[in-house]
Protein backbone atom coordinates (compact mmCIF):
# COMPACT_ATOMS: atom_id res chain seq x y z
CA UNK A 1 0.00 0.00 0.00
CA UNK A 2 2.82 2.03 1.15
CA UNK A 3 4.61 1.63 -2.18
CA UNK A 4 1.77 2.09 -4.41
CA UNK A 5 1.16 5.20 -2.70
CA UNK A 6 5.30 6.44 -3.24
CA UNK A 7 4.55 5.47 -6.74
CA UNK A 8 1.85 7.43 -7.46
CA UNK A 9 3.38 10.30 -5.92
CA UNK A 10 6.78 9.83 -8.36
CA UNK A 11 4.22 9.96 -11.29
CA UNK A 12 2.68 12.56 -10.35
CA UNK A 13 5.81 14.63 -10.07
CA UNK A 14 6.89 13.10 -13.20
CA UNK A 15 3.64 14.49 -15.08
CA UNK A 16 4.99 17.99 -13.10
CA UNK A 17 8.05 17.69 -15.12
CA UNK A 18 6.53 16.81 -18.20
CA UNK A 19 3.72 19.66 -18.12
CA UNK A 20 6.65 22.11 -16.97
CA UNK A 21 8.88 20.91 -20.21
CA UNK A 22 5.47 21.90 -22.45
CA UNK A 23 4.97 25.06 -21.23
CA UNK A 24 8.41 25.95 -21.70
CA UNK A 25 8.92 24.68 -25.29
CA UNK A 26 4.73 26.45 -25.59
CA UNK A 27 6.20 29.34 -24.26
CA UNK A 28 9.48 29.24 -26.78
CA UNK A 29 7.34 28.60 -29.60
CA UNK A 30 5.19 31.50 -28.90
CA UNK A 31 8.24 33.88 -28.89
CA UNK A 32 10.00 31.87 -31.96
CA UNK A 33 13.01 32.10 -29.76
CA UNK A 34 14.73 29.72 -27.79
CA UNK A 35 15.73 25.93 -27.20
CA UNK A 36 11.57 24.98 -27.43
CA UNK A 37 11.22 27.28 -30.71
CA UNK A 38 14.18 25.19 -32.35
CA UNK A 39 13.51 21.97 -31.66
CA UNK A 40 9.72 22.88 -32.88
CA UNK A 41 11.11 24.14 -36.48
CA UNK A 42 13.44 20.97 -36.58
CA UNK A 43 10.51 18.49 -36.12
CA UNK A 44 8.23 20.65 -38.07
CA UNK A 45 10.87 20.46 -41.24
CA UNK A 46 11.79 16.50 -40.41
CA UNK A 47 7.72 16.50 -40.58
CA UNK A 48 7.60 18.73 -43.96
CA UNK A 49 10.83 16.27 -45.07
CA UNK A 50 9.24 12.69 -44.32
CA UNK A 51 5.21 13.91 -45.04
CA UNK A 52 5.19 16.61 -47.30
CA UNK A 53 4.73 19.81 -47.67
CA UNK A 54 1.26 20.70 -46.71
CA UNK A 55 2.54 19.72 -43.25
CA UNK A 56 5.31 22.57 -43.13
CA UNK A 57 4.93 26.27 -42.25
CA UNK A 58 6.08 28.81 -44.81
CA UNK A 59 8.71 29.53 -42.94
CA UNK A 60 9.61 25.85 -42.90
CA UNK A 61 9.17 25.83 -46.50
CA UNK A 62 11.69 28.74 -46.88
CA UNK A 63 14.54 26.70 -44.48
CA UNK A 64 14.14 23.66 -47.14
CA UNK A 65 13.63 25.36 -50.34
CA UNK A 66 16.44 28.04 -49.19
CA UNK A 67 19.08 25.01 -48.57
CA UNK A 68 18.10 23.32 -51.65
CA UNK A 69 21.92 23.46 -53.12
CA UNK A 70 23.29 22.22 -50.07
CA UNK A 71 24.89 25.49 -48.85
CA UNK A 72 22.71 27.19 -46.86
CA UNK A 73 21.58 29.23 -49.08
CA UNK A 74 17.84 31.41 -48.98
CA UNK A 75 17.61 33.00 -52.11
CA UNK A 76 14.36 30.87 -53.46
CA UNK A 77 11.31 31.86 -51.81
CA UNK A 78 8.19 32.06 -53.30
CA UNK A 79 6.42 35.50 -53.40
CA UNK A 80 4.08 34.72 -50.93
CA UNK A 81 6.73 34.03 -48.32
CA UNK A 82 8.13 37.52 -48.94
CA UNK A 83 4.89 39.50 -48.42
CA UNK A 84 4.17 37.90 -45.50
CA UNK A 85 7.68 39.22 -44.75
CA UNK A 86 8.89 35.39 -43.49
CA UNK A 87 12.51 35.88 -42.08
CA UNK A 88 14.95 33.27 -44.34
CA UNK A 89 17.59 31.51 -43.09
CA UNK A 90 20.40 33.20 -43.00
CA UNK A 91 24.43 32.50 -42.60
CA UNK A 92 24.42 32.86 -39.00
CA UNK A 93 21.91 29.59 -38.51
CA UNK A 94 23.79 26.34 -39.54
CA UNK A 95 22.14 24.68 -42.13
CA UNK A 96 20.31 21.55 -41.70
CA UNK A 97 20.87 18.52 -43.52
CA UNK A 98 21.00 19.36 -47.56
CA UNK A 99 17.33 18.44 -48.88
CA UNK A 100 17.57 16.30 -52.20
CA UNK A 101 16.50 18.29 -55.38
CA UNK A 102 14.10 15.04 -56.26
CA UNK A 103 12.48 14.97 -53.20
CA UNK A 104 11.19 18.77 -53.40
CA UNK A 105 10.70 17.99 -57.03
CA UNK A 106 8.45 14.52 -56.31
CA UNK A 107 6.58 17.33 -53.66
CA UNK A 108 5.94 19.94 -56.16
CA UNK A 109 4.10 16.97 -58.55
CA UNK A 110 2.12 16.17 -55.36
CA UNK A 111 1.23 19.18 -54.23
CA UNK A 112 0.69 21.24 -57.59
CA UNK A 113 -1.95 23.83 -56.08
CA UNK A 114 -0.62 24.04 -52.29
CA UNK A 115 0.51 27.80 -52.31
CA UNK A 116 3.18 27.38 -49.90
CA UNK A 117 4.61 24.63 -52.16
CA UNK A 118 8.19 25.59 -54.45
CA UNK A 119 7.23 26.72 -57.85
CA UNK A 120 10.45 28.19 -59.00
CA UNK A 121 13.28 26.48 -61.26
CA UNK A 122 14.55 23.49 -60.12
CA UNK A 123 17.46 22.54 -60.46
CA UNK A 124 18.32 19.04 -62.29
CA UNK A 125 19.85 15.95 -60.25
CA UNK A 126 23.59 17.16 -60.87
CA UNK A 127 23.05 20.65 -62.31
CA UNK A 128 23.77 24.19 -61.08
CA UNK A 129 25.87 22.47 -58.25
CA UNK A 130 28.46 25.23 -58.56
CA UNK A 131 26.29 28.09 -59.44
CA UNK A 132 25.99 31.40 -57.14
CA UNK A 133 22.85 31.75 -55.98
CA UNK A 134 20.57 33.91 -58.20
CA UNK A 135 18.44 35.63 -55.82
CA UNK A 136 20.06 38.73 -53.40
CA UNK A 137 18.54 39.95 -50.85
CA UNK A 138 18.68 44.04 -51.47
CA UNK A 139 16.80 46.36 -48.72
CA UNK A 140 14.55 43.78 -46.87
CA UNK A 141 13.05 42.18 -50.27
CA UNK A 142 14.52 39.62 -52.46
CA UNK A 143 15.19 39.87 -55.79
CA UNK A 144 16.85 38.08 -59.02
CA UNK A 145 20.48 38.82 -59.55
CA UNK A 146 21.69 40.60 -62.48
CA UNK B 1 14.57 0.37 1.29
CA UNK B 2 13.88 4.35 3.05
CA UNK B 3 17.42 4.31 4.09
CA UNK B 4 19.05 3.30 0.48
CA UNK B 5 15.68 6.35 -0.67
CA UNK B 6 17.22 9.17 1.32
CA UNK B 7 20.44 8.43 0.83
CA UNK B 8 20.36 8.29 -2.84
CA UNK B 9 17.78 11.43 -2.57
CA UNK B 10 20.67 13.45 -0.45
CA UNK B 11 23.63 12.31 -3.50
CA UNK B 12 21.09 13.70 -6.06
CA UNK B 13 20.40 16.55 -4.10
CA UNK B 14 24.49 17.32 -4.10
CA UNK B 15 24.33 16.67 -8.06
CA UNK B 16 21.72 19.09 -8.30
CA UNK B 17 23.17 21.84 -6.34
CA UNK B 18 26.65 21.31 -8.24
CA UNK B 19 25.20 21.53 -11.72
CA UNK B 20 23.40 24.24 -10.64
CA UNK B 21 26.40 26.46 -9.45
CA UNK B 22 28.02 25.04 -12.74
CA UNK B 23 25.41 26.61 -14.59
CA UNK B 24 25.41 30.02 -12.47
CA UNK B 25 29.14 30.41 -13.84
CA UNK B 26 27.53 30.98 -17.70
CA UNK B 27 24.05 32.18 -16.90
CA UNK B 28 23.19 34.67 -13.83
CA UNK B 29 19.84 34.66 -14.36
CA UNK B 30 19.87 31.20 -12.38
CA UNK B 31 21.95 32.92 -9.35
CA UNK B 32 18.74 32.50 -7.04
CA UNK B 33 18.59 29.22 -8.01
CA UNK B 34 22.51 27.88 -7.60
CA UNK B 35 22.01 30.22 -4.22
CA UNK B 36 19.01 28.07 -3.21
CA UNK B 37 20.15 24.54 -3.88
CA UNK B 38 23.80 24.85 -3.03
CA UNK B 39 22.52 26.49 0.91
CA UNK B 40 19.58 23.66 1.03
CA UNK B 41 22.76 21.23 0.00
CA UNK B 42 24.59 22.52 2.92
CA UNK B 43 21.72 22.26 5.34
CA UNK B 44 21.13 18.70 4.44
CA UNK B 45 24.90 17.91 5.20
CA UNK B 46 24.67 19.70 8.29
CA UNK B 47 21.35 18.10 9.42
CA UNK B 48 22.60 14.61 8.29
CA UNK B 49 25.66 15.27 10.90
CA UNK B 50 23.50 16.63 13.48
CA UNK B 51 21.18 13.45 13.09
CA UNK B 52 23.74 11.38 13.15
CA UNK B 53 26.14 12.51 16.14
CA UNK B 54 23.75 14.18 18.14
CA UNK B 55 19.87 13.70 17.83
CA UNK B 56 20.26 10.17 16.47
CA UNK B 57 22.11 8.93 19.81
CA UNK B 58 19.98 10.85 21.91
CA UNK B 59 16.38 9.53 20.33
CA UNK B 60 18.15 6.26 20.65
CA UNK B 61 18.28 6.65 23.89
CA UNK B 62 15.01 7.52 24.78
CA UNK B 63 14.83 11.08 23.91
CA UNK B 64 12.18 12.45 21.97
CA UNK B 65 12.55 15.36 19.47
CA UNK B 66 9.38 15.65 17.40
CA UNK B 67 5.69 14.71 18.10
CA UNK B 68 4.50 11.17 17.59
CA UNK B 69 8.06 9.35 19.13
CA UNK B 70 7.29 8.33 22.70
CA UNK B 71 10.39 9.50 24.89
CA UNK B 72 11.76 12.13 26.99
CA UNK B 73 12.28 15.59 26.02
CA UNK B 74 15.58 16.58 24.93
CA UNK B 75 17.59 18.87 27.06
CA UNK B 76 21.22 20.24 26.88
CA UNK B 77 23.05 19.97 23.86
CA UNK B 78 20.97 17.90 22.39
CA UNK B 79 17.57 19.65 22.14
CA UNK B 80 19.93 22.43 20.61
CA UNK B 81 21.33 20.08 17.91
CA UNK B 82 17.31 19.44 17.97
CA UNK B 83 16.11 22.40 17.49
CA UNK B 84 18.90 23.49 15.20
CA UNK B 85 17.32 20.33 13.33
CA UNK B 86 14.11 21.37 12.91
CA UNK B 87 15.34 24.73 11.65
CA UNK B 88 16.91 23.47 9.12
CA UNK B 89 13.56 21.38 8.04
CA UNK B 90 11.67 25.23 7.86
CA UNK B 91 14.45 26.38 5.99
CA UNK B 92 13.23 24.50 3.05
CA UNK B 93 9.70 26.08 2.80
CA UNK B 94 10.84 29.16 3.49
CA UNK B 95 13.80 29.22 0.86
CA UNK B 96 10.80 28.11 -2.05
CA UNK B 97 9.00 31.35 -1.56
CA UNK B 98 12.09 33.36 -0.91
CA UNK B 99 13.46 32.03 -4.27
CA UNK B 100 10.02 31.88 -6.02
CA UNK B 101 9.56 35.72 -5.34
CA UNK B 102 12.59 36.82 -6.27
CA UNK B 103 12.91 34.56 -9.68
CA UNK B 104 9.24 35.54 -10.46
CA UNK B 105 9.39 39.45 -8.99
CA UNK B 106 10.75 41.15 -12.03
CA UNK B 107 12.77 39.52 -15.80
CA UNK B 108 16.66 38.67 -15.03
CA UNK B 109 18.53 41.20 -16.67
CA UNK B 110 20.16 39.16 -19.22
CA UNK B 111 17.28 37.58 -20.73
CA UNK B 112 16.66 37.51 -24.05
CA UNK B 113 14.81 40.54 -24.95
CA UNK B 114 13.21 41.64 -28.45
CA UNK B 115 11.83 44.94 -27.85
CA UNK B 116 12.65 48.41 -28.81
CA UNK B 117 15.05 50.31 -26.52
CA UNK B 118 12.60 52.75 -25.05
CA UNK B 119 10.91 48.89 -23.90
CA UNK B 120 14.39 48.31 -22.20
CA UNK B 121 14.73 51.29 -20.82
CA UNK B 122 11.45 51.23 -19.02
CA UNK B 123 12.35 47.32 -18.18
CA UNK B 124 15.43 48.22 -16.45
CA UNK B 125 13.84 51.18 -14.43
CA UNK B 126 11.07 48.15 -13.58
CA UNK B 127 13.91 46.11 -12.76
CA UNK B 128 15.87 48.83 -10.90
CA UNK B 129 12.31 49.79 -8.46
CA UNK B 130 11.48 45.95 -7.97
CA UNK B 131 15.22 45.35 -6.94
CA UNK B 132 14.48 46.89 -3.56
CA UNK B 133 10.99 45.47 -3.33
CA UNK B 134 12.52 42.12 -3.84
CA UNK B 135 15.03 42.52 -0.98
CA UNK B 136 11.92 43.01 1.18
CA UNK B 137 10.67 39.74 0.17
CA UNK B 138 13.07 37.77 0.80
CA UNK B 139 13.60 39.44 4.45
CA UNK B 140 9.98 38.41 5.11
CA UNK B 141 10.64 35.10 4.14
CA UNK B 142 13.72 34.92 6.65
CA UNK B 143 11.14 36.77 9.31
CA UNK B 144 8.57 34.63 8.95
CA UNK B 145 11.24 31.35 9.47
CA UNK B 146 12.49 32.97 12.47
CA UNK B 147 9.77 33.12 14.02
CA UNK B 148 8.74 29.48 12.81
CA UNK B 149 12.20 28.54 14.87
CA UNK B 150 11.36 30.78 17.53
CA UNK B 151 7.54 29.22 18.13
CA UNK B 152 9.80 25.42 17.95
CA UNK B 153 12.45 26.77 20.62
CA UNK B 154 10.28 28.60 23.18
CA UNK B 155 7.09 26.33 23.20
CA UNK B 156 9.33 22.89 23.68
CA UNK B 157 8.69 20.42 24.79
CA UNK B 158 4.90 20.99 25.29
CA UNK B 159 4.40 22.67 21.61
CA UNK B 160 5.62 19.36 20.20
CA UNK B 161 2.13 18.13 19.14
CA UNK B 162 1.50 21.26 17.07
CA UNK B 163 4.83 20.44 15.03
CA UNK B 164 3.25 18.79 11.97
CA UNK B 165 0.86 21.42 11.86
CA UNK B 166 3.08 23.68 11.71
CA UNK B 167 5.35 22.35 9.20
CA UNK B 168 2.34 21.59 7.15
CA UNK B 169 1.36 25.34 7.33
CA UNK B 170 4.94 26.03 6.12
CA UNK B 171 4.43 24.13 2.92
CA UNK B 172 1.71 25.19 2.24
CA UNK B 173 2.36 28.62 3.00
CA UNK B 174 5.54 28.61 0.88
CA UNK B 175 3.35 26.40 -2.15
CA UNK B 176 0.83 29.25 -2.16
CA UNK B 177 3.18 32.32 -2.17
CA UNK B 178 5.80 30.84 -4.90
CA UNK B 179 2.89 29.60 -7.27
CA UNK B 180 0.61 33.03 -6.67
CA UNK B 181 4.21 34.62 -7.89
CA UNK B 182 4.97 32.44 -10.17
CA UNK B 183 0.91 32.95 -11.58
CA UNK B 184 1.29 36.80 -11.40
CA UNK B 185 4.43 36.16 -13.89
CA UNK B 186 2.24 34.43 -16.03
CA UNK B 187 -0.31 37.33 -15.79
CA UNK B 188 2.34 39.77 -16.61
CA UNK B 189 4.64 39.10 -18.65
CA UNK B 190 4.09 35.00 -19.96
CA UNK B 191 4.60 35.18 -24.22
CA UNK B 192 6.95 38.16 -24.03
CA UNK B 193 9.77 36.39 -21.67
CA UNK B 194 10.68 32.64 -21.84
CA UNK B 195 10.49 30.89 -18.98
CA UNK B 196 13.92 29.99 -19.04
CA UNK B 197 15.85 27.38 -17.19
CA UNK B 198 15.87 29.25 -13.58
CA UNK B 199 12.05 29.75 -13.66
CA UNK B 200 11.72 26.20 -15.10
CA UNK B 201 13.30 24.94 -12.13
CA UNK B 202 11.59 26.81 -9.48
CA UNK B 203 7.75 26.02 -11.05
CA UNK B 204 9.23 22.21 -11.30
CA UNK B 205 10.02 22.47 -7.55
CA UNK B 206 6.53 24.10 -7.15
CA UNK B 207 5.16 21.49 -8.23
CA UNK B 208 6.85 18.45 -6.94
CA UNK B 209 5.52 20.45 -3.35
CA UNK B 210 1.92 20.51 -4.69
CA UNK B 211 2.58 16.67 -5.55
CA UNK B 212 4.18 15.90 -1.99
CA UNK B 213 1.13 17.38 -0.25
CA UNK B 214 -0.64 14.15 -0.76
CA UNK B 215 2.41 12.44 0.70
CA UNK B 216 3.53 12.76 4.21
CA UNK B 217 0.93 15.91 4.95
CA UNK B 218 -1.60 13.03 4.86
CA UNK B 219 -0.08 10.13 6.13
CA UNK B 220 1.81 11.88 8.74
CA UNK B 221 5.28 14.22 8.55
CA UNK B 222 7.12 12.11 11.26
CA UNK B 223 6.05 8.34 10.41
CA UNK B 224 5.79 8.34 6.39
CA UNK B 225 8.28 11.36 5.80
CA UNK B 226 9.75 8.48 3.21
CA UNK B 227 6.81 9.45 0.60
CA UNK B 228 8.34 13.09 0.51
CA UNK B 229 11.85 11.29 -0.42
CA UNK B 230 9.87 9.58 -3.07
CA UNK B 231 8.91 12.79 -4.47
CA UNK B 232 12.13 14.16 -3.83
CA UNK B 233 14.61 11.51 -5.87
CA UNK B 234 11.81 12.49 -9.24
CA UNK B 235 12.67 15.90 -8.32
CA UNK B 236 15.88 16.03 -8.20
CA UNK B 237 16.78 13.77 -11.09
CA UNK B 238 14.36 16.15 -12.94
CA UNK B 239 16.41 19.20 -11.80
CA UNK B 240 19.67 17.17 -12.74
CA UNK B 241 18.84 16.62 -16.48
CA UNK B 242 17.35 20.19 -17.00
CA UNK B 243 20.30 22.13 -15.92
CA UNK B 244 22.71 19.20 -17.35
CA UNK B 245 21.39 19.76 -20.18
CA UNK B 246 21.46 23.20 -20.14
CA UNK B 247 25.30 23.09 -18.81
CA UNK B 248 26.19 20.71 -21.65
CA UNK B 249 24.82 23.37 -24.01
CA UNK B 250 26.23 26.51 -22.72
CA UNK B 251 29.64 24.95 -22.32
CA UNK B 252 29.71 23.22 -26.01
CA UNK B 253 28.30 26.66 -27.33
CA UNK B 254 30.92 28.68 -25.98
Amino acid sequence: MAVSIALILMVGALGVGVLVVLTVIALDVRRGVGIGAEASRALRILVAETLGKRWARAEDVGALVGDVDGLGHAGRLTSQQRRAQVRPPSDDITPLSPIDPGVLRRLREEHPTDPLAYHGPMPALGEDEDDEPTWKRRSGTWEKAK
Amino acid sequence: MKADLLLAVRVLMLGAAVLALLLERRQRSHRPVAVFLGSQAAIMLARWALRVHVVGPAVAAGGNLDAGIAGAPLTGWALAAGISYNAGSLAWPAGLAALSLWIYADMPLDTTIIAPKQELVAAWKTHRRNGSRRILWVLLCALAWAGAVAFVALTYPAGRPLYPKLFAGAEVAALVVGLGSAGAWVMRACGREGLGVARACTLFMLGCGVVSLAGPYVYGIFSAWWLANAVQLVMYSGLILAQGGAVLWLYRSR
